[in-house]
Parts: C-alpha cells; sequence; structure tokens
C-alpha cells in the first residue's frame, strides 16, 4: 500500500518533470511572454525546494528528542528569507549571477575566488544532501522492512532516474506543485490525527507524561549500536530470549530487538547522548536548545543565526529567484516564500507532541527521524492507518526527492563548471556521478541527525557564503582579498569547529560552541573579510558595480 | 512515420569570429553616469536603513523570545487554553509575526524605489 | 578611493618633502616607516635579478621557460581593466623579473594599478612626469608613449633597478599595452559589425506582411489595425532595441509579433506550437538571436510547401543552460548543406543563421554556437544552448 503509493508519487512527479504536462505552457495563440512568472508562483517554487526532509520527518523526530526547544529549528528556517527579502533577492536578482560563485566572479572580478566558491557550495553541498539520502532510506526501510542500505541504494536511484527523465529542467510549476503536495500531505494528516486523537490523547499532547516507566509491553528495535543505562533490575527478551539486567550501564547491538515489560523503569542512555533529555521531562517541556549544562539561550541563538544566516547560501535556492522577471519580483517572490513556509511549519507541533506522548521509545533506539510515520498505527487502526502513512510516506518522499533534485544540480553545476576543466562540461554525467558518490557516504552517516546534519550545512553556509553576499551586496569596498580571507576564515572556523566537536564530546558550553560554532564564526568571518578588505586596494569600478544593483529595473 | 535519422550539425571551426577560446572575460567596467550614480547611491541608503530597520525588528523578536523563555521559565508551564504559552510562542507565534514583517518591508522597499523618487523629479532631497 | 588611501595614513618618505616642497603632506610623521631603500637593498639579495640573470646568461643560463611564461602571463594582465587583482598580479610579476619593490602603471584618464608599497608617492610621481623621464629618491617613472604629451601612459618603478633593465621593462610594458589597445579595437569594431548584423531584417517579409496587411484594410480594418500594431511591435524590437542583450521574454514577444504576421500571411498553412519554461523568460540573450531562426524555419519548413507545416518553438532550462529549439517539420536538407550554410558558403541561403551563430560564438565562446539536426525529408530543428548567466551579458 505504502508503497504504491510512494511508486506512484515517483511516477507523477518524474513525469509532470519530463513530459511538459504542466511544466511547460502550451498554447495555440502563443501569447507565452507576456504572462510572466507571478512571485506567487515562483514563491511556491522556493517553498517546494526548500522544504527538504529534514523539514517534513527531522524536525518532529528532534522534538522527542531534544525537547521543545526542536521547534526553534523552522523557525530560522523561515527568518532566513526575512534576510533573502531584505538583504539579497532583489540585488542578487538584479546582478544576472545565478550561484554564488557566479556572483563572486561578477563582482570582484576574480576567477580563482569563483573557483574557490565552488569549493564552498561543494562543501555545504554534500553536507546537506547526504543527511536527504539518509532520512530517505530510513523512511523506506521503515515502511517496507528492508535494510537500511536498500533504502539508501533505492533513494539514490530514484533521484538519479528523476533526474535523467526530466529533473534537469528545475522546472518552477513542478516545484510548485511539490510545495502544494508537501503542504497537503503535512498539514491534512496533522489535522486528521488530531480529529482522530480521543480526548485523553489530546490532554496528554498538551502535557506529555514523563517517560519514566513503560505503560505497556514495548519493541524496542535498535537499528544503531547504543548504551544504555539500566536504573533497576529488569527482565528483557532480547529477540525473544529472557535476560534479566542488572542495574548499571548495557550495550545494545545495532540488530537487536529488546522487549520491555509493561510497567518496566525506562534506561538512561549512555554515552556521549547521556545529555539528552527525557521525553516529557522539565528539560524536554523548557522550550530552549541545548538543555543539560550547556547555557541553554546560545544554543538557541547560534541555532537560529545559522538557520537565518545560512538560507541565503544555499546553493539550490538563490537560482530560483532568477525565475523573476527582475529584482522588484524576486523581492515579493521572497517576502510570500516567508508566509508560505511559515503555513507549513505551523503543524510541526502537532507531529512532534503526538510523537512525543506515543512513541517516547524511539528515543531509546534513536530513530526518531521516521517517527511520524508510525503515529497513524498509534493512533488507529485497520485501512485509515494505512491510508495516513502512506500519504506521510509520500510527502516525506517528495520533500526528498525536490530538495535533493536542486542541491544534485548546484553540486554537478559547480563542479562541471567552474572546478572542472572546460571541455568536460558534461553536467548530466556529472550529476550522476555525484549521486553515486553521495549514497556510499549516506551509508557510512546511519548515526547523524537528519535536522542537526542539515543545520550544519547551514552553519557553513553562514560562515563564508553570508558576509560575501551581504557585504558584497552593499558595500563597495569589499575586495577578492577581503573575501578570500574571510570566506577562508569561515570555511576552516565551522568545518574545523563542528569536527571537533563531534570528535571531542567535550558537553557544556565550551562543547556547545565547538558543534553549534556559527555564533562566533560568523562574526568572525564578517570581521576578517571587512578587515582585509580595509588594508586592499579598491579598484576603481567597485562602486559603480555595487550600485547598479541597486537601480531599480527599468530606470 | 519512418523519417530518416537526423544529423547534428555546427558550423565548421574556422568560420568562427574568433577561433582561439574566449579569453577570460573581465568584470564589465560598469560605468554609471553621475545622476544615476547618484540616484543609485540614494536608493542603496534608503533600502539599507530600510532592511536595517526590518532586521533589528526580526532579530529582537527572535533573539528576545528565547530571553523570555530562559528569564520566566514558568512560562513554558503556564497554559493558556490547551497548551503552555510557552510552546505556542515558539511554535507558533514567531511565523505570523515575520509574514507580517515582510509585508511591511516590502511595502516600504517598494516605495523607497518608486520612479517619482528619480532624480530631477525629487521635489524634497531626503533631509 | 584614492583620496580615501591617502588619507588614510600612508606617511611620504622624506625625500619627497625635499622635491616637492609639499608641506601638508610633509606634515605626516615621516619616519613611521622604514627607509624604503634599506627595504629594497635587503631585498634584493634574495630575488633573482632580470639584469643578474642577463649578464650571467653566457655560465649559467637562467629558465628560459620561467621568464617567458611570466612575459606571457604580465601581457595577459595588462590587458584587464586598471585596479582589477589580475593587472596587480601582472605587476607583480613585472616587479619580480625587474627586481623592483613596488611598480605602477599610470593609464590616460586617471586609471591606475599599483603593486607594491609607497602607492600615493608613486602614483603623484607619475602625474607629474608629463611624458618626461623622472626620477626621486628611488622611485622611477618612465614614460611608455613615444611622442611626449601631458596624458600618456606611464610605468613607475621602485627600488634599485639598473637603467637598462628600466628601459627593457618599460619597452615590454608598452609593447604589451599597444598589443591590448589593438585587441580592444578590435573587440570594439566585432561589436559594431555584430550590431550592424543583427538589424537585417528580411525585406521580403516586410513586403508580404505589408501587402497581408493593405489586403485587409477594407475587408477587415479592426484587423487591419491589429496587424499594424503588431508590425510596430515588431519593427520597434528588431530596430530600436537599446542594448546588446534583451530578456528572452522580450526576444519572444519579438518572435510572437513575427508569427501573427506571417499567420495572416499564410493562414491555415503555418501551424505553430511554443512552449517556454517560466524559469528561462529572464535569461539575457543578444538581440534577434531567436527571430531569424524562427523567421528561416517558417520560409523553409512551411512556405514552399502547398500544404503548409508545423513550427515549434520551445525553451527550458537545464541545470544552468538555457535551451532553445526551433523546429519545422519541412523538407529538411542534407548535412553538407547544412553545414555550408553555417558557413556562408552556400548558395542561395540567407545569412541570418550565420549572423546568429557568429554573435554566439563571439559572446558565449566557440562551443555554443548553432546545433543544425536535419536530414533530407526530416525536417530541421536548430538548438541554441546559452549559459543562464554569463559575466557581462546583463539585458537592458
Amino acid at each position: 500500500m505504502t508503497g504504491a503509493v510512494v511508486v506512484a508519487l515517483l511516477l507523477i512527479t518524474v513525469l509532470i518533470g519530463a513530459r511538459g504536462v504542466a511544466a511547460m505552457r502550451t498554447t495555440s495563440d502563443f501569447l507565452v511572454a507576456s504572462r510572466r512568472t507571478s512571485p506567487m508562483l515562483n514563491a511556491a517554487a522556493v517553498s517546494g525546494e526548500y522544504l527538504s526532509a529534514a523539514s517534513f520527518l527531522g524536525v518532529a523526530g528532534l522534538v522527542i528528542k531534544e525537547g521543545t526547544g526542536a521547534l526553534w529549528y523552522p523557525v530560522g528556517f523561515t527568518a532566513g528569507y526575512l534576510l533573502m527579502l531584505t538583504l539579497v533577492a532583489a540585488p542578487m536578482r538584479r546582478s544576472g549571477a545565478l550561484t554564488v560563485p557566479g556572483f563572486a566572479e561578477a563582482r570582484l572580478g576574480s576567477r580563482s575566488l569563483r573557483r574557490f566558491c565552488a569549493v564552498v557550495v561543494v562543501v555545504i553541498g554534500v553536507l546537506y544532501l547526504v543527511p536527504q539520502i539518509v532520512a530517505a532510506g530510513q523512511l523506506l526501510t521503515l515502511v517496507s522492512g528492508v535494510d537500511y542500505w536498500v533504502g539508501v541504494v533505492v533513494s539514490g536511484l530514484a533521484v538519479g532516474i528523476t533526474l535523467a527523465l526530466g529533473g534537469m529542467r528545475a522546472a518552477t510549476y513542478v516545484q510548485a506543485f511539490q510545495f502544494a503536495l508537501k503542504l497537503l500531505l503535512f498539514a491534512g494528516p496533522a489535522i486528521w490525527l488530531l480529529l482522530l486523537a480521543g480526548p485523553s490523547l489530546r490532554a496528554d499532547m498538551a502535557a506529555p507524561p514523563e517517560f519514566t516507566h513503560f505503560t505497556q509491553q514495548t519493541p524496542v528495535d535498535f537499528r544503531l549500536d547504543t548504551d544504555l543505562v539500566v536504573t533497576e533490575p529488569t527482565v528483557v527478551a532480547v529477540d525473544g530470549v529472557p535476560v534479566e539486567l542488572a542495574p548499571g550501564p548495557h550495550h545494545a547491538r545495532g540488530d537487536q530487538v529488546w522487549l520491555f515489560p509493561e510497567g518496566a523503569a525506562v534506561p538512561e542512555l549512555g554515552g556521549d547522548r547521556a545529555s539528552l533529555p527525557v521525553p516529557g521531562g522539565d528539560q524536554w517541556a523548557l522550550p530552549l536548545l541545548g538543555t543539560g549544562e550547556a547555557a541553554p539561550l546560545i544554543a538557541t541563538w547560534s541555532v537560529l543565526v545559522a538557520t537565518a544566516l545560512g538560507t541565503m547560501g544555499l546553493p539550490h535556492v538563490i537560482v530560483r529567484f532568477h525565475t523573476s522577471p527582475d529584482g522588484r519580483g524576486a523581492r515579493r517572490t521572497a517576502a510570500i516564500t516567508v508566509a508560505l513556509l511559515g503555513s507549513f511549519y505551523l503543524f510541526t507541533v502537532v507531529y512532534g507532541l503526538l510523537g512525543t506522548v506515543l512513541t517516547p521509545e524511539l528515543h531509546l533506539s534513536q530513530t526518531t527521524d521516521t517517527a511520524i510515520v508510525t503515529l497513524p498505527a498509534r493512533i488507529t487502526d485497520g485501512s485509515t492507518a494505512a491510508v495516513l502513512t502512506a500519504l506521510l510516506t509520500a510527502g516525506a518522499f517528495a520533500a526528498f526527492l525536490a530538495t535533493s533534485l536542486g542541491l544534485l544540480l548546484a553540486l554537478s553545476g559547480a563542479l562541471a563548471h567552474d572546478l572542472m576543466p572546460s571541455g568536460l562540461r558534461r553536467l548530466r554525467l556529472t550529476a550522476l556521478a555525484v549521486s553515486a558518490a553521495v549514497v556510499p557516504a549516506a551509508l557510512l552517516m546511519v548515526r547523524v541527525d537528519v535536522s542537526a546534519a542539515v543545520t550544519s550545512a547551514f552553519t557553513v553556509a553562514a560562515s563564508t557564503f553570508c558576509p560575501l553576499l551581504v557585504l558584497g551586496l552593499w558595500w563597495r569596498g569589499l575586495t577578492a582579498r577581503g573575501a578570500y580571507a574571510g570566506m577562508v576564515t569561515g570555511l576552516t572556523c565551522s568545518v574545523g569547529a563542528m569536527g571537533l566537536g563531534t570528535a571531542l564530546p567535550l558537553g557544556g558550553t565550551a562543547g556547545m560552541l565547538l558543534t553549534q560554532p556559527a555564533l562566533w564564526s560568523v562574526p568572525l568571518a564578517f570581521l576578517m573579510m571587512i578587515a582585509v578588505s580595509l588594508g586592499d586596494h579598491v579598484p576603481s569600478w567597485a562602486e559603480d558595480t555595487m550600485l547598479r544593483l541597486h537601480l531599480a529595473d527599468r530606470e | 512515420m519512418n523519417r530518416p535519422r537526423r544529423v547534428a550539425v555546427t558550423a565548421p571551426p574556422e568560420t568562427g569570429v574568433r577561433s582561439r577560446p574566449v579569453p577570460a572575460r573581465p568584470v564589465p567596467e560598469t560605468v554609471l553616469e553621475r545622476d544615476r550614480a547618484a540616484h543609485a547611491r540614494r536608493v542603496r541608503h534608503a533600502q539599507l536603513r530600510r532592511a536595517a530597520i526590518t532586521l533589528a525588528c526580526g532579530a529582537l523578536l527572535l533573539l528576545g523570545l528565547p530571553v523570555l523563555l530562559h528569564g520566566v521559565p514558568g512560562l513554558a508551564a503556564w497554559r493558556l487554553g490547551w497548551l503552555p504559552l510557552g510552546w505556542m510562542l515558539v511554535a507558533w507565534l514567531p511565523y505570523p509575526l515575520l509574514a507580517l514583517l515582510a509585508w511591511w518591508h516590502l511595502r516600504r522597499a517598494e516605495r523607497a524605489e518608486r520612479p517619482d523618487d528619480r532624480p530631477g523629479e525629487d521635489p524634497a532631497p531626503a533631509p | 578611493m584614492r583620496q580615501a588611501n591617502a588619507a588614510a595614513g600612508r606617511g611620504p618618505y622624506p625625500g619627497w618633502v625635499r622635491a616637492d616642497g609639499d608641506s601638508d603632506r610633509g606634515g605626516r610623521a615621516p619616519g613611521s616607516r622604514p627607509s624604503p631603500s634599506r627595504t629594497s637593498q635587503s631585498r634584493s639579495s634574495l630575488r633573482p635579478r632580470f639584469t643578474d640573470r642577463f649578464r650571467a646568461a653566457g655560465h649559467t643560463p637562467a629558465d628560459p621557460a620561467e621568464i617567458l611564461d611570466a612575459g606571457v602571463a604580465v601581457a595577459a594582465g595588462l590587458r584587464e581593466p586598471a585596479g582589477s587583482p589580475a593587472a596587480v598580479d601582472a605587476l607583480r610579476r613585472l616587479a619580480g623579473l625587474c627586481g623592483a619593490d613596488a611598480v605602477g602603471l599610470l593609464l590616460p584618464g586617471g586609471r591606475e594599478t599599483w603593486w607594491g608599497p609607497d602607492r600615493d608617492d608613486g602614483v603623484a610621481l607619475g602625474r607629474r612626469a608629463h611624458g618626461r623621464r623622472l626620477s626621486e629618491g628611488d622611485l622611477l617613472a618612465l614614460p611608455l608613449d613615444d611622442e611626449p604629451g601631458d596624458d600618456g601612459a606611464v610605468l613607475v618603478l621602485a627600488g634599485d633597478v639598473s637603467p637598462a633593465a628600466a628601459r627593457r621593462i618599460a619597452g615590454f610594458t608598452a609593447d604589451a599595452l599597444e598589443r591590448a589597445r589593438l585587441e580592444a579595437g578590435a573587440a570594439e569594431a566585432e561589436a559594431a559589425r555584430l550590431r550592424e548584423l543583427r538589424t537585417q531584417i528580411s525585406p521580403h517579409f516586410v513586403y508580404n506582411a505589408l501587402t497581408t496587411i493593405a489586403s485587409f484594410v477594407r475587408s477587415d480594418p479592426a484587423r487591419a489595425r491589429d496587424l499594424v500594431e503588431t508590425f510596430a511591435e515588431f519593427i520597434r524590437h528588431s530596430l530600436a532595441a537599446r542594448g546588446d542583450y534583451t530578456p528572452l521574454a522580450e526576444e519572444f514577444r519579438s518572435v510572437e509579433a513575427y508569427l501573427t504576421l506571417a499567420r495572416a500571411v499564410l493562414g491555415e498553412r503555418l501551424r505553430v506550437q511554443v512552449r517556454v519554461a517560466p524559469e528561462v523568460l529572464p535569461v539575457p540573450v543578444p538581440v534577434l538571436a531567436l527571430q531569424p531562426l524562427v523567421e528561416n524555419a517558417v520560409q523553409h519548413g512551411v512556405e514552399k510547401d502547398p500544404d503548409g507545416g508545423l513550427v515549434q518553438v520551445s525553451g527550458e532550462a537545464e541545470g544552468d543552460v538555457c535551451v532553445i529549439a526551433v523546429e519545422d517539420d519541412g523538407p529538411g536538407m542534407s548535412p553538407e548543406h547544412a553545414r555550408a550554410v553555417l558557413a556562408g558558403t552556400a548558395e542561395g541561403a540567407g545569412l541570418a543563421l550565420v549572423n546568429v551563430d557568429r554573435r554566439l560564438r563571439a559572446v558565449y565562446g566557440p562551443e555554443h554556437g548553432l546545433v543544425i539536426e536535419t536530414a533530407p525529408d526530416a525536417g530541421t530543428r536548430i538548438v541554441l544552448r546559452i549559459p543562464r548567466f554569463q559575466p557581462g551579458v546583463v539585458a537592458q
């Protein structure tokens, strides 16, 4: 059932992309040009491209795992378009540059800077693309019961095939349709589930009980090796064999299913996950991130800064604004996008709370990323649950496909046009090669939280492209050398800090500042860019080149 | 339809205007006339000011809310109807406010580049 | 910007004050930096000299490939706009060749490029040179033009450079500049020629359209008026477009105007399908890159066939390339003939396709010329692949 819906959806998407039913206009009286792309349509396309599997699945899962503070992630994702609107959309559209590397060359006149920007695009693209494939793989694993690697390979294939069959067109109508589909498949089931849920469940949602004891016999399907700390002697059926666990640390292998009896105490998480809050607990209920000894205020700010400032540097988003006929259209597109994204994210809290009440045990197995699709079966049964699960799966897969295609194109564009020697300009081949290359990466990175991994892509974008765009568009004094210095600083600080933070689980505020470095790496990149530019010679054409971007169109 | 296969043909390389590869194209030397440059400077300044105001409001909202939630932990427990107020402040409140802010900024930004702002027709130069 | 740099407080060294007597500049702390001559001596011992290499050539030959490479890079860099990073880099290499501590190139019209310290002093000296050789401290200004005049190019060298080396470097730079100037002139001539190419509207079509409109004037005056308006729109785009590039949407409007007129002339024999994806409509393209192709398809695919034919025009994005195709189901042609058409050697074929092809190659590079897919009795499809963004290509 679910599989059929996913396949049907995939076919529909591919067909629309390949045979221009709605993707291209067929007119008998051929009045094409007078009908320009409306900002509304374009904003829907931007949102369709932007809402990824991380938004569809990841945020609700993070609410179960990290607490209601995870609701700040989508706020930052949306606020990014406010920055896009105020600082980037109109002048960037007028520059004509489709990509940040292209902008760097056109504004600062440096080929080598363009190539460096392309390297950054590749870093951001990979950091964003891999978690998408991970999420899609987990999703397929969950709904069809295949091995994780099969799910990942099928997801990679789906992207590759869609691309070969017309995904290269990046058609506006397809992406706009994808947004409508995602909104429908996200909001519809949310409302439906709320109606199906009885009054006691709705009351529980408003105050999820702390997850200290299993209220019923509960299987926990560990798909990854996990460290647990048992607090009282418990008899657990490990793959059907009863085992008595003494209080103390225990290790669950990645292929085991532990069946906890009703009334048993819930074990605590050990290892590097020990600081995560207990679902329904006090820390969980405080809507700030980084609960535990890490300063919650700073953690929340850091995520907000990374997501809001990183949006403008995402390689697959900027190109969409070029469908607008002019700078004014691009600005309107950005403004409408804020509203469209907001209407989508209003529903995340429903899934987050339902998941915390109904599937808190996913917190133990760390498989919260796919919590959403397990919810319908917990609320109702029979065909209603199957239909709801299928709808949610389809929506999540649509989100995965739309974003992955855009990312893949941006990534391959940077590789094929900016980094490879000319003559090797085979965009389609490069795209297929990239999609083949990210599959093994996704197989290695099973453990990542989809939303957290996506945030690392935002952090890198915020520390490199955000200063480049903001200063390049608004300050005549930016020079190529300054841009280099700032971006190298931002890239090494953000990537280095996040790598260090993963390698050394420090904990506390220091550890948090390593894993979420945006709060200091972004200002540092800005400062570096400004300082080096001030010491450099500004070419005489710089001011006019910058000013032209602010002249309204048709003047 | 049994058509012969089409063959793809391009111009022989020698007839091209240049047979050598196009050299690295420098940045086009954008040169604005003085009036236009002055006008662009004004518009840029006006837009920057508006952007700063909008972003300050946005930052106050988004960076201030966590401070409020941190300073008044009771908000997370205090219920307004069905859900705790603290959760609503994060889950729902920011979106309409961001959309309003976006709409407000859009209107002001478009007004800033209305044609009656153009040089020569500008009756009252900005103070 | 220059003033801003001067105001930033780069203290001129003492020699400046004595030679010039410019007291308000001399007021700044003169000793704020180490003496330039000392710097140049300490540096000169580290860096191989151009002149040393010349002298030593008989005994230990320097790597000529290296020197030639540097020369080529310098010549290429001097073609870039003054002040651009590439131009600065060219001067850096020039300094490496002759062992100068700083090199500046002052061009007519106040444009300048500088590499190394002492920018303000050097520029001021160069501006005072007025076609004469001028030296001051260890700064040396060499005019590059043969005729002494007020406003010529001046090369300024700082540091301990032998007069012979300085003369050679100046000669080399003057040659490179002259070549760059000639190339720029050629490019301008090319641009003018390209502009000329695009204004060729088929007189055959204008005649047909006007006679058709005339035939409607009595029988259907409303339609005649509409057609005249369409004709005006077509002419406006073809003759009066301002810049070299126009958004594809505008180009499509011209195509639509053309097709409306052609349908009035040909009636039901002409069937048309236009399919354009919205994301390519804003792409800037050379003015009249598309309309001649459509006209060609109508002329060769439809007009000659008594049963008429179908012309399909499509535009879509493929990654960062915009692919436009014009297809007819007419008689087609042999690939050899198509090749001859593009080469401009085919008999009886107009120059419309050649012109479009040359303009596209000139703007976007040789791999972006027209592609004609055709065979006898197979119709013809002409494909344009235009980058959606090319630095320097901006619609007016």
